[in-house]
């Protein structure tokens, strides 16, 4: 099968479904030149009416986006920086997760948020390096957070096409990376997590670009017989607990690896479900390898620092193993 | 030609524009050899504006710079090694590396900051300021600038009519660029004309040409005068360009959305090439005296990189220092056990 | 006015104005009453005639997006007094399967939408419906309320910048009372300012009388005309004297029998000088009048009885409420159900 970047498989998933479906729209800032790579050629494609460059007004921007929802399309909107959420909160979750649970259930909001490049990207600091899908979680909004190409066009597809709004979050680190891409359209269900590599010592929940980090960390691992579990959930909210089940059931140790704030992060999400309906299916504690509770540093040796890394997984898992670096 | 503009005004704003954009540059220069990390945003073109507004106003008066807004440091006599250590992310750096490129604060030393990794967020902290300025009584005012893209964001709107309604001491300065990365001031402005966003709100627009560094500095001046006597805020729009790209990265993206003949036009009016010779036919001053700052100038310049080249990075320990002015155990969260 | 208001359409506008006089009474006597959950200081007066003449000058096909005022809107559009009723008592027979209950009421086959927030941003949201409506080539016209609560907010000006930059066909309706007082400060109230601020964006403003529903229908349908042909929005900004208790300070809601503002004008008003033109002008005699009065009141009633006997919504259905596609598992609900 043919490699492709993921990047590539992203705007390749967007442009077909654009071709698919005319209801499909793009909106967002410098999505006809294509700043970030997802959009490109789309405005040459399919013309002015489908693919709309708006000015910088994040709120009147996804305003627009939900009362064209409303109305009958799905409008995918790219946010060029990851902290939208900061600045447009209000009408992201008051009103475009909120809009159809008070009108009864009357009307349906299908709208994708795509956030390309999320995450640090390397001396972008304070402003440019968040990752706020926990604060769209704890609104209700689904979430999802491909780690590889594959299941980054499979995601996307079942994103636009879900009835509901979906935030896509493209980690930073991992747009160039290559992998098996098929030609035709298909999904990768939303809430359905995905065994990236099996184990049964211990199970790593990661999220992203974490998911390099547990596969690396899994391999130098394997050669000292420690056998870890790489389980990558794919869409944060809803959240595939029967996997995680299943896999818990096996190993009975879990590490969770996640690039955003410690405190009310994901990580804490997936350690009290453990806490309270698997409980007796763990025999040592959840451990969480996370951002620390400070924004992004620029200066490279605290940025470093403040990030789950591969040394931090690796010191967790040892610890709940009860083996030190031999 | 403005009376304040004698011979010594004119070669110390001279000295500021060129001193701005050989910094700019030589910031381009070591993003591309490694020494600063992430995608730049130089203002190549752009310096008018700030020097002279800067100029107009008192050293003292409060002032918040666009990503593009190095001069201000600059104009406030902040030695150009301290930028470039922020840069390189070391601790000789003016924010001890934790800011970087587009977080410069200055504001407790030499009352700048340039706060903008995100377009509009400074312009209402900047009517705050004004408004902290005329509850205590301060001759100081306020003034912050931004672009004719962050023109869109509704948190301007917020700002003005604040200013307006309070009657606050402050200037707001648009940095017309025409672009915002790709997107065109007509396209995404739909005001006839960019003053009428102030003259919305009952107060005084004035647009100028931000190529010539002496109508913005006669402008800023009288405005600044307006505004310290308690005439309420005033929007100054500055025509200018950047002849560079939104950020260094953009060579790489391959974007198209402006001709190189339209920059090249506006090249021709770049006051850094243009003014000096001005200057020196209307006798206000000679060439050795041009050439004297330019040295000047590149000495400053080799020195600064120097000084940044030797500073020291950070220790990880730092990481968690100055997130809370009030300190509890156990806060800030590492966030690995 | 271009053209006379038909006897018909008159006698119309008497009908839809007591309908909605009288539903705010018995909301007012059932929230003093705790028989609902809603504060009577809640409920405005006053800006009835600005939702009728606005409402019946669109097309049926037309979008309304409402603030939270919302109950004159939905009748004047043609919506069930039973389901508006069953909405506000919080039945599964309202509107909006009684989970929205007050009156940001959405009724998509009314064509009627609102926001969430107390402040009323769904000003955003009517930039899409517009959009989709010139991308389907539907020629709808889109009239989004605001008044003076969110007149300030960021919001307002970025979707007028949209909708002015992209030909959207919005109709900005402006409810500029002359009477709030409360939380907003002074400096930030005065009339007929806020018109003025469609300079900032190219758009034309027109200022109405927005007690008086002769003005502001034959002003809404000019404007709507226009706006359909040329798809260029508008801001039509009507004065009005609208009475809040919570805003406004008096008690005039407490007591609903002896609505008594001490302000010049409320909704009682309203009527009371549309009943006299229609005397005046042969429309509809005095007992012609009370016939009306009488039928609404029994409609109201059977509203009122029928809500009461309503069903209570069921917490299994909240998942549904919720998400449109829904996956396993996919509402938590704290343990509690």
């Amino acid at each position: 099968m043919r490699e492709i970047r993921y990047l590539q498989a992203v705007a390749e998933a967007l442009n077909n479904e654009m071709k698919i479906s005319d209801e499909v729209l793009v909106m967002g800032e410098d999505v006809r030149e294509s700043l970030r790579g997802v959009t490109k050629g789309l405005y040459t494609t399919y013309g002015k009416d489908r693919v709309i460059d708006f000015p910088i007004s994040e709120q009147g921007m996804i305003g627009c986006g939900i009362g064209s929802a409303i109305s009958g399309f799905r409008p995918v909107i790219e946010f060029q920086i990851n902290e939208f959420t900061f600045f447009a909160f209000e009408q992201l979750i008051l009103q475009s997760q909120r809009l159809r649970f008070y009108s009864g259930g009357k009307i349906k909001i299908p709208l994708t948020y795509i956030v390309p490049g999320s995450g640090a990207r390397g001396g972008i600091s304070g402003q440019h390096s968040d990752n706020p899908y926990s604060f769209l979680i704890e609104g209700g909004m689904k979430v999802v957070i491909p780690s590889c190409a594959y299941d980054a066009k499979g995601l996307l597809i079942s994103a636009i096409r879900d009835n509901d709004p979906v935030a896509v979050f493209l980690p930073t680190r991992v747009l160039a990376e290559k992998g098996e891409v098929p030609e035709e359209q298909y999904t990768v269900p939303l809430g359905k997590a995905d065994i990236k590599k099996t184990g049964s010592d211990i199970t790593v929940v990661a999220t992203g670009h974490c998911v390099n980090i547990a596969l690396e960390v899994a391999r130098k691992l394997e050669e000292e017989k420690i056998s870890v579990e790489v389980f990558d959930p794919r869409t944060l909210f809803p959240f595939d607990k029967e996997t995680l089940k299943e896999s818990i059931s096996k190993t009975g140790k879990v590490v969770i690896i996640d690039d955003s704030p410690v405190s009310c992060g994901f990580g804490c999400e997936v350690s009290a479900l453990i806490g309270e309906e698997y409980f007796n299916l763990i025999k040592a504690p959840v451990k969480i390898v996370a951002r620390a509770d400070v924004p992004i540093p620029f200066s490279e040796p605290l940025e470093e620092v403040v990030l789950p890394n591969s040394a931090k997984l690796e010191n967790a898992i040892r610890e709940l193993m009860g083996r030190t670096n031999a | 030609m403005h009376k304040d503009l004698n011979k010594n005004k004119c070669l110390q704003m001279y000295k500021h524009l060129y001193l701005t954009r050989r910094y700019c540059e030589m910031v381009v220069e070591l993003g591309d050899t490694g020494f600063i990390r992430g995608p730049l945003h130089p203002g190549l073109g752009m310096e008018a504006v700030v020097v002279g507004v800067l100029n107009a106003a008192e050293n003292d008066d409060f002032i918040g710079v666009s990503h593009r807004g190095q001069a201000a440091s600059i104009v406030r006599n902040v030695n150009v090694g301290l930028l470039f250590a922020e840069q390189f992310g070391k601790l000789e750096g003016c924010n001890h590396g934790r800011g970087g490129t587009m977080h410069f604060n200055l504001f407790n030393e030499k009352r700048v900051f340039e706060l903008d990794s995100e377009v509009a967020g400074k312009v209402p902290i900047f009517t705050g300021v004004a408004l902290g300025c005329k509850l205590k009584g301060l001759k100081q005012i306020s003034v912050v600038f931004y672009g004719d893209g962050a023109m869109s964001e509704g948190w301007i709107y917020e700002s003005m009519n604040m200013a307006k309604k309070f009657n606050l001491p402050v200037i707001f300065v648009v940095e017309n660029n025409r672009y915002a990365v790709t997107t065109k001031v007509e396209y995404s402005c739909s005001a006839k004309n960019l003053t009428d966003r102030a003259k919305a709100f009952g107060f005084e627009g004035i647009e100028v040409d931000g190529m010539d560094v002496e109508k913005i500095y006669a402008v800023a001046k009288e405005s600044v005068s307006k505004v310290r006597n308690g005439g309420g805020p005033i929007n100054i729009v500055a025509n200018t360009y950047r002849f560079c790209g939104h950020f260094t990265a953009e060579k790489i993206l391959n974007l198209h959305y402006r001709s190189q003949e339209e920059i090249a036009e506006w090249e021709t009016r770049d006051p850094i090439a243009t003014w000096p010779q001005k200057l020196i036919d209307e006798g206000i001053c000679s060439s050795e005296e041009i050439q004297s700052v330019k040295e000047m100038v590149e000495k400053e310049i080799t020195e600064a990189v120097e000084f940044a080249k030797s500073g020291k990075l950070p220790k990880p320990e730092d990481a968690l220092k100055d997130m809370y002015a009030t300190q509890y155990p156990g806060s800030p969260r590492k966030g690995w056990f | 006015m271009t053209e006379q208001i038909s006897k018909e359409t008159m006698a119309g506008f008497f009908r839809i104005l007591e309908t909605i006089c009288a539903a705010k009474e018995s909301i007012a006597t059932l929230a003093k009453n705790n028989e609902i959950r809603m504060q009577v200081k809640r409920i405005n007066y006053g800006e009835e005639a600005i939702a009728l003449g606005v409402c019946t000058a669109l097309k049926e096909s037309d979008i309304v997006i409402n603030t939270s005022e919302g109950i004159s809107s939905l009748i004047a559009r043609g919506g069930s007094l039973n389901a508006i009723f069953a909405e506000i008592f919080g039945k599964s027979e309202g509107y909006n399967n009684g989970i929205r209950g007050s009156f940001n009421i959405s009724v998509p086959e009314l064509g009627i939408y609102s926001a969430n927030s107390f402040s009323d941003t769904g000003v955003a949201m009517g930039t899409g419906f517009a959009l989709a409506s010139r991308l389907k080539d539907e020629n709808k016209v889109v009239a989004a309320f605001y008044d003076n609560e969110t007149v300030n907010e960021g919001i307002i000006h970025e979707s007028m910048n949209i909708a002015s930059a992209f030909d959207l066909p919005m109709l900005f309706v402006c409810k500029n009372s002359k009477n709030f007082k409360g939380p907003i400060p002074e400096e930030f109230l005065q009339s007929k300012e806020f018109g003025s601020r469609s300079l900032g964006y190219g758009l034309e403003s027109t200022t109405v009388n927005g007690m008086d529903v002769e003005s502001v229908y034959s002003t809404a349908k000019d404007i709507i005309k226009s706006i359909r042909e040329t798809n260029r929005p508008a801001i039509l900004e009507c004065i009005t004297n609208s009475c809040r208790e919570e805003l406004c300070g008096c008690k005039s809601n407490s007591d609903s029998k002896n609505v008594n503002c001490e302000n010049e004008f409320n909704g009682k008003t309203i009527k009371e000088n549309f009943s006299k033109i229609l005397r005046e002008k042969n429309i509809l005699t005095q007992k012609e009048i009370e016939n009306v009065q009488t039928e609404v009141s029994v409609l109201v009633k059977k509203a009122v009885e029928l809500s009461k006997a309503g069903s209570d919504p069921k917490p299994e259905n909240l998942t549904e409420f919720m998400y449109a596609d829904e996956y396993s598992n996919i509402l938590k609900t704290g343990g509690l159900l």
